[in-house]
């Protein structure tokens, strides 16, 4: 039965305060979120926030100046804090009132008779992670502090009530711990117990003061060990905590603003509990956002910022967007796909207007650069910038995706992130392997499973003979094809528990598991990669002749563990009899698959990921635009992973297609794609891009015993492998020697700056015989004619004409007309604009 | 027997001596380094062009057969910048003098298509060899106009094979051909010298077609690569195997495509020379020529190579039988079902404790073995292994991923059984078979994986073997499982042939060798000069017998000595490295080392064509000696550089 009840509220307000000045926005309407709650069981509680909509088009949080009523306070009341309580099972509402405007929220209760049981991993956990007691500085570091370790944010609830109730220093390297256990609890003298003592100050705490007496957190802990410090509560098993919440997610708000956070535990059994109150919370750019112990944000300066929540075992984010000034006007802005509907709503949501589409010639050089890694030619730079077909963008795409170039790009790129290196054979064929793939236009998700499960002799098994023609270790199989694949990074967790991240060192080494068997036949050029249950085998014995099988230890337990995947299910042994297969499978159809694809490929295209570095999917580096990778990742696995789908939707977006230049709202803007942001050419394209517009090739000759010569005319990213012809320009712009997992930052250098003052990559390219300006006078070109070409070959459009006649006038002062020319195409080959990608 | 070996010698060329001191430089032996072109067709004469060092003294050329002639016209000096890796692993230029042997050369009609082994013959002595091939297509030689680019191609037609030589680093000779519709041709790159990959570098093939692509009209697009390693051309023992391109390609559509050869690293120069054949063929390989490679050799292995431990070696009916022959004895009539061996086995039981098996096989009319049992599938499962009777021959196939095909036979305590493997098809490292033998409780009891202490650090490195022995310490039911080493590569192609049986004390690879274990397959002697030599034996499966060596058909002067030596090279003893393995003896014999040493006398006339000596081997147990064993021949050249002129001759 459905009592409503009207009552008064906690808390009056007046219909005042909702203009400040007679120069502010107007509240328009307000509304409740949530619209509607259920909440089970008794004391079970839900905060609610009031939001006012503004003549400015912004929405304001303005619940502390809203007056809040419960219809019925027989079925619910509000808490001290301003949350809901239920009280009795039955149906009320909240009512809102601000400024003459009224908003309601329906309030069901249920169960309201059953209490939520005691769980120490919830209860105790939660405390000790808002009190920051389990933080990655203090007691859940690596080694913990003072002997006392706790799993960092309350990930492990299990061993931190061993370490609390049954006491001992914790050792990193050993499951034994250091000296005599003695607990840190005292169950006949609770206020005594240690976990007491030392965050009250009772005793010295190197901490300081985390749990001062009488806070309820303190009544919390003593309470629980009076009652004896269980586990459980009364035998009853403890609740799952499924997943917390907050609201926002994302919101705008101005400098000084404030917006009140909302935090929403949920718990297995459906029961709702407001854990606003009772979480960490970290602003993770504090010139951006401020945020306090009760979660209210606080605007500091534009920008835009995550706030991150933790709890026992549990993280949320919410991202805040700090604007200058609401725009009342905004723009319609032309959307393509579903990119521009979830980038260009964000950007509408941050009051950030787009900037202009780009012109011809800044498209169709960025385009070329990113799908193929060359520079158009001036005839089609010319052709396309004079073309009217209305498709010419989508047609010139389908051609570059069709181009040999695109094959020819795309393994370079791939062969940097496979790592092709090794044995210039084995390079050979791992190579070609990967330009097959490439080539067929194979499926993004078997590329990685060949890679992952590679066996034999095929170009894919080479993947586990790069590191001195055998496999590498366990643990870096593990932590590199995770990050390539998963776009995570576990490498910390093989030693211990990640500090920053979920990741604990049981689950790497559960997945050290599957590749415990790899190993390979000869030590010639034949050599065949197999799985040996014996795995791959090492004499420890400094050449005496023991044997040493590969084991797949703990390094903490010394317990041997079963291939497990990341979510805890150890694979059944009558599965166990192609380990690398199955851990291939599971991972590429795990969703952080799509995802750590889309957002590398992101990356490429904008020169920054939605979750950036690409390659570093955690919690403390949310993504900007969390919808936006999920639905690419949808999109891409809906579509067979295919890449150049991927492709094709990325650079038909009009997001891609936006113009670099910043407009007078967005030039700040560094994370929302409001505008192409300029990016360094890697280093093999860039001697590409010199040596085509000097019309010099570069020379690359082998080094030693192979002293090869690369065919006239081959071009950087067409070399198979960074070992095969040294080459000082790539060098000094930091060409990877692909060792380790590449990872390009594009940062400048004094070397590089160096370098194209004095280096012969571009002194001897000027002065090439037969090259580009060879060809130039001796087509007896004018000046005029001369200067359009450089600026159609390098940068993809024509001079202005501020430029041509600076240039024009330049050229004619010099004595030697040669030597000016050179000096100009010097000049544009070392301008920024030739040596990025805008 | 009369082998098939005859050596043409046309003397034409008389040389000036230097005097009648013996630089050392004269006494340096000839070296051929490459030969241009490759070879040529059944019936025809052309000109070969070989490079090489201390050729000086050329005037004649050995062949391995009669059906090849070759007349030396002309003998030049050229001196050469090269590149000179230094101790630091860079480079410097240096000069060096090379010689260049023109020579004019026939193929006979009824010579045998592969490569022929031929070398020159000059004053210092026999050169190392090289290959010649014979190819029944028509051959032609690259165009005299740079063909360094797809506009300049060289126009061919199939079926061809075309002689070229990247002459320089960085080159790359392009071929274009005209396709009808659905046509499939077949395509290989071979090339002459692999004594090391590094030198020849690899051979690489590319088809393309000339599509021309959105930045560049002139473009054309890769279509297919594929590289194999395989056995270096010819006869010989190759430090490793290397790259042969060779794939065979349906063309979709009709027009004009391109074959671009090339070396994987750009290596290019003069010794860089390479066949490119193309054939027409009916359809895409299905692997029935995986065995074939196009340098294998024109007239097969030496009967006289015995391969004990190679994946291709032949395990046929007769396999007993040669295998007896290699014993102490070979039963003789009427001595039929008597013990032939008087030994341990590999495992040092006593020969009391071998199976009367082994007794029964002894008789000279059963040593042809039964026909081999084919796998029927399924035999994936113990529970459906067939059980075989020993000697037994099984034959399969890894079919499909996975596949694992089991057999089941009875040993009986104190059985010493050898475990032998043939992949008629398809060798390692493509098919990699992986035996196991597996006692009633699932328990393994021997595989064909060695593993040893290798490389750098201290791994331990595994290789799968085709032969492994084993002894059996209880009598029972066994399980003999195939499959490949890998968990999923599996073709039709993946073909086996197993042989389990008793094991037969016998004498296994006798070989004369140098430092590395390299065979030794000639010896250039100057008169009064003598030269040691090192024979290594391996006897077998606990043949513990004496071997007595002998070397026949001497020249005359030359003196075959046993000598003892007080240096022992290391190297020839190893099997495995030495630095640890796990149950050696069950894949590696123990190694014998005997001397001889070979004497010339001061008026041992020289020799103007080489001759071939032989070494024989006779085991000798309980002071009785075996039937003798041609275990090796080598070519032997008696030299006198400082004469000034050498008259025709003919070898044998």
């Amino acid at each position: 039965m459905t009592v409503l009840i009207l009552g008064l509220s906690h808390r009056e307000a007046g219909s005042e305060g909702v203009r400040l000045n007679s120069s502010e926005p107007e509240l328009v309407s307000i509304r409740l979120e949530p619209e509607a709650v259920e909440l089970q069981g008794a004391g079970a509680t839900r905060r609610f926030l009031v939001l006012g909509e503004f003549s400015d088009g912004l929405e304001r949080e303005v619940t502390s100046a809203s007056r809040l009523r419960i219809a019925d306070p027989a079925v619910a009341r509000l808490g001290a804090s301003g949350q809901v309580v239920s009280v009795s099972s039955g149906r009320t509402e909240l009512r809102a009132e601000l400024g003459g405007r009224a908003a309601q929220a329906g309030i069901l209760t249920v169960g309201t008779e059953r209490r939520r049981p005691f769980s120490f991993s919830w209860d105790i956990g939660g405390i000790l992670t808002k009190r920051g007691c389990n933080g990655s500085s203090c007691h859940g570091g690596v080694k913990g502090r003072g002997g006392f370790r706790l799993s960092s944010d309350a990930t492990d609830p299990a061993e931190d009530y061993q370490w609390i109730v049954r006491g001992g220093g914790y050792q990193v390297l050993t499951a034994e711990p250091l000296g005599p256990r003695k607990s840190r609890i005292d169950l006949d003298r609770p206020e005594e117990s240690l976990l007491l003592r030392k965050p009250s100050l009772k005793v010295a705490h190197g901490g300081g003061e985390r749990l001062a007496a009488g806070t309820a957190d303190y009544e919390a802990v003593f309470n629980w060990v009076s009652r004896g410090a269980g586990f459980e509560g009364n035998g009853e098993a403890g609740l799952e905590v499924e997943r917390v919440e907050v609201f926002p997610g994302e919101a705008v708000i101005e400098e000084k603003g404030k917006h009140q956070l909302a935090v929403t535990a949920y718990f297995s059994d459906g029961r709702q509990e407001d854990v606003t109150g009772q979480v960490r919370y970290e602003s993770l750019n504090e010139e951006v956002v401020r945020v306090g112990e009760e979660g209210l944000v606080e605007g500091v300066g534009k920008g835009e910022a995550a706030v991150m929540i933790r709890t026992a075992g549990r993280a949320a984010e919410a991202r805040f967007g700090v604007i200058g000034e609401a725009i009342q006007e905004y723009p319609e802005v032309p959307r393509r796909n579903f990119i521009d509907e979830e980038v260009f709503g964000k950007l509408r949501r941050f009051h950030l207007i787009p900037s202009e589409l780009s012109e011809d010639g800044e498209f169709i050089r960025r385009v070329c650069l990113d799908l193929t890694g060359t520079l158009p030619p001036p005839e089609r730079v010319r052709e396309f910038i004079g073309s009217r077909e209305e498709d010419k963008r989508e047609k010139l795409i389908e051609a570059l995706l069709e181009s040999p170039v695109y094959v020819d790009y795309w393994t370079f790129r791939f062969a940097d992130l496979f790592r092709v290196r090794g044995h210039y054979r084995w390079a050979h064929v791992y190579w070609e392997w990967v330009r097959k793939s490439l080539a067929a236009n194979k499926s993004y998700d078997q590329m990685a499973r060949e890679s992952i499960a590679a066996q034999g002799y095929d170009g894919p098994s080479r993947i586990y003979l790069i590191d001195n023609n055998k496999p590498p270790a366990l643990e870096r199989m593990v932590a590199e094809q995770f990050r390539v694949f998963m776009g995570r990074r576990m490498d910390c967790a093989q030693c211990h528990n990640h500090p920053y991240d979920r990741w604990t060192q049981d689950q790497f080494w559960g997945l050290a598991a599957f590749y415990r068997r790899v190993t390979n036949t000869d030590w010639a050029f034949d050599n065949v990669v197999f799985d040996d249950p014996d795995g791959h085998e090492v004499n420890f014995g400094e050449g005496k002749s023991t044997l040493s099988f590969r084991e797949n230890r703990h390094p903490r337990t010394k317990q041997l563990v079963p291939p497990t995947f990341l979510d805890g299910r150890v694979l059944p042994g009558r599965d166990r009899r192609d380990l690398r297969r199955e851990l291939a499978t599971w991972m590429t159809t795990h969703p952080d698959f799509a995802q750590a694809m889309v957002n590398r490929m992101w990356g490429h295209f904008f020169g920054r990921g939605i979750v950036d570095p690409v390659d570093d999917f955690r919690l403390g580096n949310p993504p900007t635009h969390p919808n936006l990778l999920d639905r690419l990742a949808r999109d891409f696995q809906e579509h067979g992973y295919d890449l150049k789908h991927l492709m094709r939707r990325i650079v038909s977006s009009r997001t891609y297609q936006l113009g670099s230049r910043p407009n007078a709202n967005n030039g700040g803007d560094r994370l929302n794609y409001s505008h192409a942001y300029p990016r360094p050419l890697e280093a093999e394209v860039l001697l590409d891009a010199i040596s085509t517009v000097t019309g010099a090739p570069e020379l690359y000759k082998a080094e030693g015993m192979l002293s090869g010569t690369a065919p006239p005319g081959t071009r950087a990213i067409n070399l198979k492998y960074p070992a095969s012809y040294a080459n000082r320009f790539l060098e000094v712009f930091e060409r990877p020697k692909r060792d380790v997992v590449v990872a390009r930052d594009g940062k400048v250098n004094l070397m590089q700056a160096l370098h194209m003052t004095v280096s012969p990559t571009y002194n001897d390219k000027l002065g090439k015989q037969g090259g580009r300006i060879d060809r130039l006078l001796q087509r007896g070109a004018s000046n005029r004619e001369i200067i359009e070409e450089f600026y159609l070959a390098a940068l993809s459009r024509f001079p202005t004409e501020e430029e041509q006649a600076g240039l024009e006038s330049l050229i004619q002062e010099q004595s030697s007309r040669r030597e000016a020319l050179e000096d100009l195409l010097w000049a544009v080959i070392c301008s920024r604009e030739f040596a990025s990608n805008h | 027997m009369r082998l098939p070996i005859r050596a043409l010698l046309v003397v034409t060329l008389f040389l000036a001596a230097s005097g009648n001191s013996v630089s050392a430089k004269e006494k340096a032996d000839p070296r051929v380094d490459s030969l241009f072109p490759l070879g040529g067709q059944p019936g025809t004469s052309f000109e070969v062009r070989i490079r090489g060092e201390n050729l000086g003294g050329v005037y004649g050329v050995w062949f391995d057969c009669d059906a090849l002639e070759a007349e030396v016209r002309k003998i030049e000096k050229t001196v050469e910048e090269v590149d000179v890796v230094q101790q630091a692993g860079t480079t410097a230029k240096d000069t060096k003098e090379f010689d260049h042997v023109v020579l004019k050369l026939h193929v006979d009609h009824k010579a045998a298509v592969g490569a022929h082994t031929f070398r020159l013959v000059s004053r210092q002595g026999l050169s190392n060899p090289l290959a010649l091939l014979v190819n029944p297509e028509p051959q032609i030689q690259e165009s005299g106009q740079p063909i360094n680019s797809p506009s300049s191609a060289q126009h061919i037609q199939f079926p061809v094979v075309v002689n070229g030589r990247l002459g320089h680093p960085g080159e790359l000779d392009y071929y274009a051909f005209e396709v009808g519709e659905g046509q499939h041709l077949r395509f290989e790159v071979i090339t002459s010298t692999f004594a090391a990959a590094t030198v020849a570098g690899d051979p690489q093939l590319i088809l393309y077609e000339p599509t021309g692509s959105w930045f560049d009209p002139q473009r054309i697009k890769r279509l297919e690569v594929r590289d194999e390693t395989g056995p270096g051309p010819g006869n010989h023992q190759w430090v490793t195997s290397h790259f042969l391109p060779r794939l065979i390609r349906r063309f979709d559509r009709e027009g004009r495509y391109l074959a671009e050869v090339g070396t994987l690293e750009g290596q290019g120069g003069p010794d860089y020379s390479y066949q490119l054949r193309v054939v027409p063929t009916p359809a895409r390989d299905s692997g029935a020529n995986h065995r074939r490679f196009p340098g294998d050799p024109a007239h097969g292995s030496s009967p006289l190579v015995w391969q004990e431990r190679d994946f291709s070696r032949r395990i046929d009916r007769d396999h007993l039988t040669r295998l007896w022959s290699r014993a102490i004895r070979v039963p003789e009539p009427g001595q039929e079902g008597k013990t032939a061996v008087v030994a341990k086995d590999a495992t040092g039981l006593e020969k009391s404790k071998r199976s009367p098996l082994a007794e029964t096989i002894d008789q000279a009319d059963r040593l042809r073995l039964p026909s081999p049992t084919r796998e029927e599938e399924p035999n994936d499962w113990a529970s459906r292994a067939p059980e075989l009777s020993l000697p037994m021959t099984v034959e399969g196939a890894i079919q499909h991923p996975g596949d694992v095909d089991i057999f089941r036979f009875k040993a009986e305590a104190g059985q010493a059984l050898a475990f032998e493997i043939e992949t008629p098809e398809t060798v390692p490292p493509f098919f990699n078979p992986h035996l196991v033998v597996i006692d009633s409780t699932g328990t393994e009891l021997v595989s064909n994986i060695y593993r040893e202490v290798a490389g750098v650090g201290d791994d331990w490195i595994k290789s799968i073997k085709a032969k492994t022995v084993y002894t059996f310490e209880q009598a029972g039911e066994y399980f003999l499982q195939i499959r490949d080493l890998t968990t999923r590569r599996a073709a039709p192609h993946f073909r086996y042939r197993v042989l389990v049986r008793p094991q037969v004390p016998h004498l296994g690879e006798v070989g004369v060798k140098m430092g590395r274990g390299e065979v030794v397959d000639h010896i250039n002697l100057r008169s009064g000069e003598t030269r040691k030599l090192t024979v290594v034996t391996e006897p077998e499966e606990g043949f513990d017998g004496e071997i007595a060596l002998t070397l026949e058909n001497l020249p005359t002067g030359v003196q075959a000595l046993a000598a003892a030596t007080t240096t022992v090279n290391p190297r020839l003893l190893e099997t495995g490295n030495g630095r640890g393995a796990m149950h050696k003896e069950r894949f590696f014999p123990p190694r014998h080392l005997a001397t001889i040493v070979l004497v010339a006398g001061g008026d041992a006339p020289a020799t103007p064509m080489p001759q071939r000596i032989r070494l024989t081997a006779r085991p000798i147990v309980d002071g009785k000696i075996g039937k003798a064993l041609a275990v090796q021949e080598m070519l032997l050249m008696i030299c006198r550089p400082e004469t000034e002129q050498v008259t025709m001759a003919e070898g044998n």
